[in-house]
Formats: C-alpha cells, sequence, structure tokens
C-alpha cells in the first residue's frame, strides 16, 4: 500500500509548522539545559592583540543558588589542551589570574559532582594599524 | 464537498510557497547556530565564542549546502535536516577525539585517510570508541531513516523545477568546494578567517574547523603548485662552510655494513618527566648506546601520533616543513620515484628491505614505499602466528623478523625496520605480564587512570629496550659490518599522565625532542642535536659512503644550524634547505645545481608548471 500523496495547502502550510516548533524547542533546551543559575563571569572578555599574547584576566563566580554546599572547582585550558584544576573553594569568590591568559583561554565552573556550570573564553581583536 | 475559489487557492499556493522558503531559512540558520556550537564544543570553549563572526557564518557554508542538497534527493525536510545534524556531530566527534589524542584538529589531509579505509584502519580506530555505541546509534539512524520516508510529507511536487534546481546549485557548491574553486579562495580568505599561519588550533579557534578546513585546502594547492624560491636556495648554497660536515664519518670499508634502522613506537626517555630522575636501569640499552655511539635527541614532526611524518623525513631527507599543509605525506606526495637513502644504498648495491607488523596499505605504506625504492615489504602477512604483547604485535616478533632477514641475506642488506607494540591507547592495555607491569615505579602523585596509562607504556618501551639490546648482540656477534640506528618516532599520546606531571625543561608535550642513536662498525661516539630530515645523511655517512649532492647540502645545513644559534641564521639555512628540498622532490636539484641560479630559474619555473 502507498502513502497517499497529500497535496492540500492548509495541510502543508500547517504540517511545516512542526518542524519549526521542534527547532525552536530543541534550541530552547540545549540554550538553558546547561546553565541553571550559575554565574561565571571574565574581565576583559575580549583584549586587542596589541596588548600582547598574555594579559591578566579578573575571574568572579557565584554558584551559591546550584551549590547549597561543598565546593566549586575551575579549570583552565588553552585551545587544545587538558583543562588543569585552578581554583578551588567555596561557591561564591573572584580572583585575578597571572599574566598568563590568551586568545581562547577559557575557564569552566564545575561542581563537586564535576557538572559543568559554565564555561567563558577569552576572545581578542586583531591588531590593526587603527586599533593601535 | 465545499467549492473554493481560484483566488482563494492561489491565495494559499503563495503563503505555502513562501513558508517553505521561510522554513529552510529558519533550518539554515539553525545549522549555522548548531555547527559553531558543536565547533565550540569540540574544542570545549564556552558554546558561543567568537559567535558572530565571519568565520562563524562561512563555517557553515558547506553544511547548508549539504542540507540542501540532501533537502532536493530526499524531498523530505525534516530526514534532510537530521541527517545534516548527525553529519556535522560526526565531523566535530572526530575533532574532539583527535584533539584528545592528538594534539591537532581534523583537517582537509583526513579526506585521504577516508579514502583509503580499511580493516586495519577501523580496527586502531575502533580502539577510540565504542564500537557497541556506534551500532546502535546505526541502528537507531536506519530505523529514523526508515520511519521518515514512510511518514513525512514530500517537501516539493512532482516534477518540481524548483527541486531540480536546488540539487544542481547545492551539488555545484559541494563539489567546487572540495575542489578548490576560485570562490573558495576568496570566501576563506585568510585575513578575513584570522587565520594564524603556525597554530591550526588558533585559526580554528577564530574560524571554525570546516572554514579552516577549506582555507587550509586551497592553501595546500597553492603550496604544491607555488614557484621556488630560487634566491633562498642560491643564498643557502653560496654561505660557507659544511664542507667537513659532508665528509663520510667511517673510513672506507672493504665490505659494506649491513643497516639495520629501528624506527620504535612512540619511544622517547621518560628520564625528561619531572620526578624521573633517569632510565638507566629501565632503559639500559638506550643509554649504553648513546655511550656508545652517535646520538643524543631528535625534533620529530609530529606529537602523539602521525608516525608517517618522522618516517618520511628520515627516509626521504626531505623537511616536512618545505611543505607546510602536507600532513600525510605518503598520501598527499605521490609520485613514480621518491627521492630517499635508500634509492642511495640501492647504487651501492644493497638489497633493500621494509618490515612492519601492520596492514600493507596502512598509511598507504604498500605504494610509498615503491616509490621510496624498497625492494620488498615484510607486513603483517610474514607475521602470522607472531607473538602479541598488548595491542599488537610484539617488539620480539618484530626483532626475530630482522634476524631472520639478515640471516637470508647474500648481499649488503638494509633493513628498515618499524615496531608497533608501544602504539596507544594505554588504558585497558591486555599486556602480557600485569605483574612486571604493575611493579613499574610511576612519579608520585598521578591519579589511576595517568598511572595506568604511564605504566603500560613504560612496559612497552621496557620491552622495545630489551630488544634493541638483543637485536645489537645478534649483530656483534654476527662477524659482519654492521650500522644499526635506532630513535623513536614521536612522543606517545599519554592523555592523562601528560596532564598530571609536567616536563624538566617546563615545556608541552609537543615540544619535546625523542632519543636517537647510530652504532656498528667503527663509528665513534658523539652526541648531537639533529631533525629527523638529517638522519639520512647521517646513516650514510656512517656507512662510510659518499654523500650525493642533496645530501651534502643536507649536511651541511645540520652542521650550520649547530653553528649557528641566530633567528636571522637559520632562517637563511631553513628557507634555503626548504627550497632546494623541494627540487630534490621534483628531480630538479642536480640540473639546478649544474646549470647555477639563471637557469636554474628556468628549470624551476618548468617544473612548477607541471
Amino acid at each position: 500500500m502507498s502513502r497517499p500523496h497529500r497535496t492540500d495547502s492548509r495541510i502543508v502550510g500547517m504540517g511545516m509548522l512542526r518542524p519549526l516548533l521542534l527547532v525552536a524547542l530543541s534550541l530552547a533546551i540545549a540554550g538553558c539545559s546547561r546553565f541553571g543559575n550559575s554565574m561565571l563571569e571574565i574581565t576583559p572578555t575580549v583584549f586587542s592583540e596589541c596588548r600582547g599574547v598574555n594579559i591578566s584576566v579578573h575571574v568572579a563566580w557565584d554558584a551559591t543558588s546550584v551549590v547549597k554546599r561543598g565546593t566549586v572547582q575551575l579549570f583552565v585550558h588553552k585551545p587544545g589542551h587538558l583543562p588543569t584544576l585552578w581554583r578551588q573553594g567555596p561557591p561564591k569568590g573572584e580572583a585575578d589570574t597571572g599574566e598568563w591568559a590568551s586568545d581562547g583561554w577559557t575557564i569552566t565552573l564545575v561542581d563537586d559532582d564535576h557538572n559543568v556550570l559554565s564555561t567563558r573564553t577569552l576572545q581578542t581583536t586583531p591588531c590593526t594599524t587603527k586599533s593601535r | 464537498m465545499a467549492i473554493i475559489s481560484q483566488p482563494l487557492v492561489a491565495r494559499r499556493t503563495v503563503v505555502t510557497v513562501a513558508l517553505k522558503v521561510v522554513l529552510v531559512a529558519v533550518l539554515s540558520i539553525a545549522l549555522w547556530f548548531s555547527t559553531w556550537v558543536l565547533d565550540r564544543a569540540s574544542m570545549k570553549l564556552a558554546l558561543f565564542a567568537y559567535g558572530w563572526t565571519y568565520g562563524s557564518y562561512v563555517n557553515a557554508i558547506p553544511v547548508v549546502l549539504v542540507f540542501l542538497l540532501l533537502l532536493a534527493l530526499l524531498n523530505r525536510i525534516v530526514l534532510a535536516f537530521a541527517i545534516t545534524l548527525v553529519l556535522t556531530t560526526a565531523l566535530y566527534a572526530a575533532n574532539y577525539l583527535k584533539l584528545k589524542y592528538l594534539d591537532i584538529p581534523v583537517s582537509f589531509s583526513d579526506a585521504y585517510l577516508l579514502g583509503n579505509l580499511h580493516l586495519s584502519t577501523l580496527k586502531l580506530l575502533s580502539d577510540y570508541v565504542n564500537t557497541w555505541y556506534l551500532l546502535v546509534l546505526a541502528v537507531l539512524a536506519a530505523a529514523f531513516v526508515a520511519a521518515s520516508v514512510w511518514l513525512e510529507r514530500r517537501y516539493f511536487g512532482r516534477r518540481s523545477i524548483s527541486r531540480a534546481g536546488l540539487a544542481l546549485i547545492a551539488a555545484f557548491g559541494l563539489i567546487s568546494a572540495g575542489a578548490g574553486a576560485n570562490w573558495v579562495g576568496s570566501v576563506y580568505a585568510g585575513s578575513e578567517l584570522r587565520v594564524t599561519p603556525f597554530s591550526p588550533l588558533l585559526t580554528q579557534l577564530h574560524a571554525g574547523l570546516i572554514s579552516s578546513i577549506l582555507h587550509t585546502d586551497v592553501e595546500h594547492r597553492r603550496t604544491m603548485n607555488a614557484p621556488i624560491d630560487v634566491n633562498a636556495a642560491q643564498a643557502f648554497v653560496a654561505m660557507n662552510g659544511g664542507k667537513d660536515a659532508a665528509q663520510p664519518l667511517v673510513a672506507g670499508q672493504p665490505e659494506r655494513p649491513d643497516i639495520v634502522v629501528v624506527q620504535s613506537e612512540s619511544f622517547f626517555d621518560p628520564g625528561i618527566l619531572k620526578d624521573i630522575p633517569d632510565t638507566d636501569k629501565t632503559l639500559p640499552n638506550l643509554h649504553r648506546a648513546l655511550a656508545a655511539g652517535m646520538g643524543g635527541t631528535m625534533k620529530a614532526p609530529t606529537f602523539g601520533g602521525g608516525t608517517l611524518r618522522t618516517e618520511f623525513e628520515v627516509l626521504t631527507s626531505v623537511p616536512l616543513a618545505a611543505y607546510a599543509h602536507v600532513e600525510f605525506p605518503y598520501l598527499q606526495i605521490v609520485q613514480p620515484v621518491i627521492p630517499s637513502f635508500v634509492r642511495v644504498l640501492r647504487k651501492h648495491g644493497y638489497q633493500t628491505v621494509a618490515i612492519h607488523a601492520n596492514d600493507p596499505t596502512f598509511w598507504n605504506r604498500n605504494v610509498a614505499f615503491k616509490e621510496i625504492g624498497f625492494q620488498r615489504f615484510l607486513s603483517k602477512t610474514s607475521f602470522l602466528h607472531a607473538k602479541q604483547d598488548g595491542w599488537f604485535t610484539s617488539d620480539a616478533a618484530t626483532t626475530d623478523k630482522i634476524i631472520a632477514t639478515l640471516n637470508e641475506a647474500t648481499s649488503p642488506l638494509l633493513v628498515f625496520a618499524v615496531s608497533i607494540e608501544a602504539h596507544g591507547p594505554y588504558l585497558n592495555d591486555p599486556v602480557d605480564d600485569p605483574a612486571r607491569r604493575d611493579a613499574i615505579s610511576a612519579p608520585a602523585g598521578m591519579g589511576d587512570k595517568a598511572l595506568l596509562e604511564y605504566r603500560n607504556y613504560m612496559y612497552h618501551i621496557e620491552n622495545a629496550d630489551r630488544q634493541l639490546g638483543r637485536l645489537w648482540d645478534f649483530l656483534v656477534h654476527r662477524g659482519r659490518p654492521f650500522i644499526l640506528v635506532f630513535y623513536g618516532d614521536h612522543l606517545p599520546a599519554l592523555t592523562y599522565a601528560f596532564g598530571q606531571v609536567d616536563f624538566d625543561n617546563g615545556q608541552t608535550g609537543p615540544r619535546q625532542y625523542v632519543p636517537w642513536f647510530i652504532v656498528g662498525s667503527g663509528v665513534e661516539h658523539g652526541t648531537q642535536h639533529i631533525e629527523s630530515w638529517m638522519m639520512g645523511s647521517d646513516i650514510l655517512r656512517s656507512a662510510g659512503l659518499p654523500l650525493p649532492p642533496y645530501y651534502r647540502l643536507v649536511a651541511k645545513a645540520q652542521s650550520a644550524l649547530e653553528k649557528n644559534p641566530d633567528h636571522q641564521r637559520q632562517d637563511v639555512i631553513e628557507n634555503g634547505i626548504h627550497a632546494l628540498a623541494r627540487l630534490h622532490m621534483r628531480g630538479k636539484l642536480d640540473a639546478y645545481l649544474a646549470h647555477g641560479e639563471s637557469e636554474g630559474e628556468a628549470h624551476v619555473t618548468t617544473a612548477s608548471n607541471r
């Protein structure tokens, strides 16, 4: 038995809303599922390559809404390298890195169960004549 | 049945077409977004780092083209979208794994690998992923495709012109992208993408994996066809010094020595790790050889894998830096005759044999070894019933084969043996003697996985060292002159161990060196740091053989680099030898040296147009 070939424009029009809704829903779930209400901020988030390769970054984090007891860990890595532990301690705090954060440097906030709460990546702008 | 007026039908048709266009646009935007998120995830970055950049947009072009082509071919939009998403996810999963194990992202050259897939490749790759997961995924995918074909509404009507047009446009876009058409060079230009030539990772960071792959492909084509820098060659040829460097290291002997070259899989000296004071007791034969012969440290052009890169440089004496975008030389540099020290030895009456206990087609070796000049290649089929230790054929079995081949020889012999026992992965490694493995001392503070990985690795290279001693003793007692060459092809991919233990010099794994040495009849003690493309020249000199012109230039470069630590001078030497290496590969070096700069330039121009 072959499937009927439906061409009624109303059916086609309504039917196409479903994939749209599906995509929107998937993106919404993907966007909201991981990060909860924890906060991780780096300052600056972007720096000019004119400043040099490495800079110092101020990091502030607050995971008190998701980590009631226990500690959090902050892992850092550069692109292509394994993350290494940078800080471990209370769910809220702030600290400065040394002058070793560079383009693509990434910091990840995780809880005691190794759930990733938030991730930030340091970005650069190219050093052009104008930006000098 | 209600009668619907003509204008209403027409209006509904227009609305339907508009909705279809909007749907394709929305799904294309969703693909751009998800491709960028996957790209970031494969590098463990924040999920929208460098979003809204030029690189992020053009990175998705091939993905959207695949989606449009599938839509036109399958006539089902959800199915086309899902397949595209799965393929994109697979690409980025491969990128994640390659970064994890090899420290380099997926590249255009990997397409050559896919073209050469065979059982042993699949077996090796299956060691790094869970085969059962893949099978379950394949079954689910098949069920999804079947259900979608059955249930999903056709997107285009019968004999749709727009469907045919879409198929043509998408196919043209994809084929021309793969062929490196002009538009690819314009869209994926380095300045727009913020390409960082020395760092594929930073390029991917700014531009995305797919953008950097297409950019690299265009650059690769340009590199292979680019004119050679004759001025750089001339400047190096005109440089003073290096004549002594080209002299044989050993006086001519009445008998040609047999030459045995062992390329030891993933062999490095863990004594360069912090908390490992020395390896005199664990690798005694390595240290005995370094004390007796000529050797030291060697810079290999790869880390954690990519054996063929070091192998190619050793055999051909061509620095891969001369071909910056060639990642898999056996697959990308294919020509009937590849010049090598193997071919030089054949001219001196040597029989030439390669030994490697793996599928002969792996890395395209069966083709490449013929081009390089080996007369025989003893591969997996010559190792039936050979002993395994861990995942692969043992070094003991490989040494047995070397000894048997030497015993059968009726003329001076070159044996080039590529060991395989110490190949990763190093976790869950089924070693023969777990008790010995578990007794191996390791740096303090290693986690469980790192410790197991390190001990499994040490277990195998202790075996390699033991077999080295056995082979050396055999050659000494055999009563014929010999040269024994030994080196590691690269550092191992000890993902966990290298993440927890630093190196003595504070540098990362890819910046470490492997050991090398030459011992044998008349070879005197000396310490030298080399790069792997210098090895061929040293082998010929150690065998007391006169150096052909290219090898004299290599010896000169080796000597000059050692004597000139300043960067400006090093640039002259390296640029010069790279230009000369490319002339050598094209078979134009002798003509260039014979006719001088002006006529050489004419030769080069002709060569570049091939």
